[in-house]
């Protein structure tokens, strides 16, 4: 009971809360905006990668929904307008980019009338790799538990039916 | 961290499948049912199985997707 209860203790254990599914790539406070980015919590893959922003007024932290903002990768010279509609929290302006393998630097841009901010972040983005081509050995677990008990189970058999044999005789 | 995290996901979602197929493997065993009557809910195991390792496999924000549409 006691182990029961250490397992079931230790599996409860989080390492850390991720809100909507993203973590916090950088925040950053300059002019009158604070401008927090976002992107999935799992590891970054070179590909369409989702870039989410988080807009805030400095004074009062209220966010600052009729702003402009942009993602550009300076390294592929790739920008795009993160937009409410992209965006599952619409307290939020989402962007799809493609990110190359490697390291790359994603500036993101807000403007709202006159005022202007920028936040630079780096990303380092693994090489692209379908999560199944990484955890395929996971699946191989259960057929080969099947197959070894399938074996003991004939061998088992087997062996009864040897026994009988003999004892028959 | 993500990633050990799916993996311990993946090793319990076999266990569950491994323990779900044992139970019944016992049951037929312990009963006078041919071995072939477990196989409608062994491939039921196996299917809701392959839908948690397919969810699973997905990206965080496409996990749970299909219910809202």
């Amino acid at each position: 009971m006691r182990v029961v209860s250490l397992v079931a203790v230790t599996l409860l254990v989080a390492a850390g809360a991720l809100a909507d599914g993203g973590i916090v790539r950088a925040r950053h406070s300059e002019g009158p905006f604070t401008i927090t980015v976002f992107t999935a919590a799992d590891r970054v893959l070179a590909g369409p990668v989702d870039v989410s922003v988080l807009v805030q007024d400095r004074a009062d932290g209220a966010p600052i929904l009729d702003g402009r903002v942009t993602v550009e990768l300076a390294s592929a010279s790739a920008v795009a307008s993160a937009t409410h509609d992209a965006a599952t929290n619409k307290l939020l302006y989402a962007a799809w980019l493609d990110v190359p393998p490697g390291r790359s630097d994603l500036r993101v841009r807000v403007e709202r009338g006159d005022e202007t901010a920028s936040v630079d972040v780096p990303v380092w983005a693994g090489p692209a790799t379908t999560r199944l081509g990484h955890y395929w050995p996971h699946l191989l677990l259960p057929p080969i538990a099947i197959l070894l008990f399938v074996l003991r189970d004939y061998l088992a058999s087997v062996r009864r039916g040897s026994m009988g044999v003999r004892a028959g005789t | 961290m993500g990633a050990d995290v799916l993996g311990v996901e993946m090793l319990l979602l076999d266990a569950g499948l491994l323990v779900t197929l044992y139970a019944m493997w016992r049951t037929v065993r312990a009963s006078a049912a041919a071995p072939a009557a477990m196989l409608p809910w062994a491939s039921l195991a196996v299917g809701l199985y392959g839908a948690g390792v397919w969810i699973f496999l997905q990206p965080m924000q496409m996990r749970g997707m299909m219910m809202m549409h």
